[in-house]
């Protein structure tokens, strides 16, 4: 799975917003994450972002992909919290080890926020077209040359796959073995990919840059934006409502009341 | 830059390109990669450079465009004029709105994640308003011969006829009065190149001066109102298709790659001017008594 | 002739669905020099790669010598089957052109002896033995290209597949390298060469198999495909120029090649004087044969 199938074109209520807002509003689900370590509002944020998800039509594929991650995540973080976190009342015991209630709480809100924060991408990179997520981008103010360069990588990705393969069957059919092997095999299988593939890139990016440079992308001065996004007042109220959300967040955290709901 | 009319940028001159005692060095080479170039180009010409592998074709290309000095390292001297300014220290993206230059490769060239974008980009960078873009990359579309359902598509997926006529089009976008292709059929079948003749063949009607670096002549000679056969860094002959492969009689193994009917014309040691296409070799009398054995 | 390849029935779908070949069956023998031709699309670069086992067939099977590809890595096949690229910057990873022809002898697990008579036979081999020392990414493109082709000769393949090996050339180049294929062929190996310039078809292939949409739709000699123009039609392909000049004129015999236009007795004392020689097997070849080829005798991989 490449970043460019995640977005398959499909008709759904989500969709419709304007890239930017199908940008800001995922973000601000992360950040809320990030700022919040009480379980039950945690689960209150994934199933927002499920909701969101679904309201989004994202392939369950792409979905279940990044689930895979959270898969490999989840255990992970749960051990390290159960087994490390010492303060609290303890729950019971493993042999040497202290599992407490305060471990386990803490343990289940770091799963439910990475949770959070994984799903939130397909939201974002599901949801619209490459070419949509830059001119978001653009738009949000990120400096132009930087929006560039991000859409350059994307619109890279493809080539150098394909470079990839065509220097692979080149290698193979020379006689290096790829498909079969130990490490010592697999590892000079690997020097014969990376080598050609920077003679074969560094070549054409001498030529890129050249055709980049004329057509003015590192000018200074003003420019136009042909596929401007244009929100409208949903689009405008949510991103509004999204940072808005964040302020109030990081605000009521320094409250009693707020410290109960928020963590 | 605001043209409404779809008419490449017409400037007073008829001369386009007008290189003096034009001569350049790689850094770190002991020999110059051209030397003693003269040469005039007109306006809506088609010009081929010809000429061996390593005879500074591609050097000549660059230079013409300006992308020598521009972005290319080396020690160049003489005059190189494109619409009557010298390319001399000027800025790449402002050398683009006189003369394009279209590499060999089409994938280095394209940028873009959509044809759209790889139109836009060059007239976003200028101010051009979001109409008049429209307007443009229809019009470049138009001129290259491809359907506007494509703008949409990436490029990547397109064929690679298709990618080099998107890179045409984003050249062209900008209104060059001249354009400069590298090699531009390397890399395309029988059908691709024929079609791309023929763009270069309409752009040429159009007004648009090119100039094309080509090793395989079969199609360059029909299209082409000179040639520069170019050997060892300087001009060894320059003149009509037919004037300067009659220069090629004087070799046995001519590194240029004739059309078979001027390679059969040349074997038999039959008098210039040499035919050039099937047309002209039924009318050459030593191929016609060739066949009637 | 032996067999050294046996395409039976091969089928071939693409993971995105794409059905690229149908039902192709073809035998390549050991002495044969085959041009695989049709338009792009056609399924020619497809057939191509099962021939050393880069793709696996979804139908059908293909046979080099008695191994069947579906029980091979390509690079267990590669001493049997070199498959050349059409970029060599593709390939090429050392610092010097001996390390990097010695690459595949190592890979293979030859010794180190025999890893330096291998590199010693295929430098000599096409002539290139001044090179050993370069750097390969500092050689021209028809350098490249003759060390890739040593790279493949190191492993003393029996049959080469070229893939579009002249494209980028110029006309002294094209002939220098298509000479070297016709040495390398009578040194006897098979020859399958992918190509869409059909006056090289003319000149050098003796058979010639025609893709279009998938299948094959034609399997002979050059003169019989210029003259089925149905074929021609179904696969765009042209004629070469001086064979639609020859059909023009009505000429007595069949024009595939400058040459044969110029075999007529018209011509005879004209051609002598410019320094023409025609080559054993009456192809013409230029005048100016380099005196490195040396067209070892390098004994064909029993298969």
């Amino acid at each position: 799975m490449t970043l460019s199938s995640f977005y398959v074109p499909r008709d759904a209520p989500y969709r419709r917003l304007s890239p930017p807002t199908k940008v800001i509003l995922p973000l601000a689900l992360m950040t809320a994450a990030f700022l919040v370590s009480q379980p039950v509002t945690n689960l209150g944020l994934v199933l927002i972002v499920a909701a969101l998800l679904r309201s989004a039509a994202v392939p369950g594929s792409v979905v279940r992909g990044f689930a895979q991650v959270l898969l490999t995540l989840i255990p992970v973080i749960t051990v390290s919290w159960t087994v490390f976190y010492r303060s609290g009342a303890p729950v019971f015991n493993l042999g040497p080890i202290v599992v407490t209630e305060a471990g386990l709480i803490r343990a289940v809100a770091t799963d439910l926020r990475f949770t959070a924060i994984v799903l939130s991408v397909p939201l974002i990179l599901g949801t619209m077209p490459q070419q949509d997520l830059v001119a978001a981008l653009r738009w949000l103010r990120l400096p132009y040359l930087l929006c560039f360069i991000i859409a350059l990588a994307l619109r890279m990705i493809p080539t150098l796959e394909r470079d990839v393969a065509i220097i692979r069957d080149a290698q193979r059919s020379r006689g290096v073995e790829l498909d079969k092997g130990g490490l010592v095999v697999r590892l000079r299988g690997l020097a014969s990919i990376v080598l050609p593939l920077m003679t074969v890139s560094i070549g054409r990016l001498e030529v890129l840059a050249r055709v980049i440079e004329s057509r003015g992308v590192t000018r200074r001065g003003p420019r136009s934006f042909y596929r401007r996004p244009t929100p409208g007042p949903v689009d405008l109220a949510i991103m509004f409502c999204s940072v808005g959300a964040l302020v109030v967040v990081s605000i009521a955290k320094t409250t009693p009341l707020g410290r109960i709901v928020i963590g | 830059m605001s043209q409404h009319s779809p008419s490449p940028m017409a400037v007073g001159s008829d001369v386009v390109v007008h290189l003096q005692g034009v001569a350049f060095r790689y850094p770190d080479s002991d020999r110059d990669a051209l030397h003693d170039v003269d040469l005039t180009i007109r306006r809506g010409e088609i010009v081929g450079i010809v000429g061996a592998s390593g005879a500074g074709k591609s050097t000549l290309a660059l230079v013409i465009s300006g992308q020598i000095p521009a972005f290319v390292e080396g020690h160049l001297r003489g005059d190189v004029m494109v619409l009557g300014r010298s390319t001399r220290g000027r800025k790449a993206s402002e050398l683009a709105e006189s003369v394009g230059i279209v590499y060999q490769d089409p994938e280095a060239q394209l940028y873009g994640l959509t044809v759209e974008e790889e139109l836009a980009v060059g007239l976003e960078n200028r101010n051009v308003p979001a109409a008049e873009i429209e307007e443009r990359i229809r019009w470049a579309l138009d001129v290259v011969g491809l359907r506007a359902a494509l703008l949409t598509r990436s490029p990547y997926d397109l064929s690679g006829g298709e990618k080099q006529r998107v890179v045409i089009a984003s050249v062209l976008a900008l209104r060059p009065a001249v354009l400069v292709l590298d090699e531009p059929t390397s890399a395309l079948d029988p059908g691709g190149k024929s079609t791309l003749y023929d763009l270069l063949g309409r752009l040429a009607h159009g007004g648009v001066t090119v100039i094309v670096v080509e090793h395989d002549l079969e199609r360059l000679v029909l299209q082409a109102n000179r040639l520069i056969w170019l050997e060892d860094g300087t001009i060894r002959a320059i003149g009509s298709p037919a004037e300067v492969l009659g220069e090629s009689y004087l070799d046995a193994a001519t590194p240029l790659r004739l059309p078979q009917v001027t390679e059969l014309a040349r074997r038999l040691g039959g008098p210039r001017p040499y035919p050039l296409d099937i047309a002209a070799a039924i009318r050459y009398a030593p191929i016609v008594r060739l066949a009637s054995r | 002739m032996r067999t050294a390849i046996v395409v039976e029935r091969l089928g071939h779908v693409y993971p995105d669905g794409t059905e690229a070949l149908k039902g192709v069956s073809l035998a390549i023998g050991s002495g044969d020099y085959l041009a695989l031709c049709g338009p792009n699309g056609s399924g020619k670069s497809t057939l191509a790669r099962h021939l050393n086992g880069l793709l696996k067939p979804t139908e059908g099977r293909v046979l080099i010598g008695d191994l069947d590809t579906r029980t091979r890595t390509p690079a267990e096949l590669a001493p049997h089957v070199g498959y050349l690229f059409q970029n060599p910057n593709h390939q090429l990873v050392a610092p010097t052109v001996e390390q990097e022809v010695a690459i595949g002898p190592r890979a293979r697990g030859l010794s180190p002896r025999e890893v330096r008579n291998r590199v010693a036979e295929a430098l000599g081999e096409l002539g290139i033995e001044e090179l050993r020392s370069e750097h390969p990414l500092f050689l021209t493109l028809a350098q490249k290209q003759l060390v890739a082709i040593a790279s493949l000769l190191a492993l003393r393949p029996s049959v080469l597949v070229l893939d579009e090996p002249t494209t980028a050339l110029d006309a002294t180049e094209r002939r220098r390298v298509m000479e070297i294929f016709d040495e390398l062929w009578r040194a006897g190996r098979a020859i399958v060469l992918i190509t869409h310039e059909m006056d090289l078809v003319a000149e050098h292939a003796r058979r010639c198999a025609v893709l279009a949409d998938g299948r094959m739709v034609f399997d002979g000699d050059p003169e019989g495909l210029f003259s089925s123009p149905e074929v021609l039609e179904l696969a765009s392909l042209e004629r070469p120029q001086v064979a639609e000049l020859g059909a023009r004129l009505g000429a007595s015999r069949p024009w595939l090649t400058v040459g044969d236009a110029l075999r007529s007795p018209a011509a005879a004392g004209i051609t002598s004087t410019i320094g023409l020689t025609l080559g054993r097997d009456g192809r013409e070849t230029a005048a100016n044969h380099s005196p490195r080829f040396l067209g070892a005798n390098v004994p064909p991989e029993a298969l």
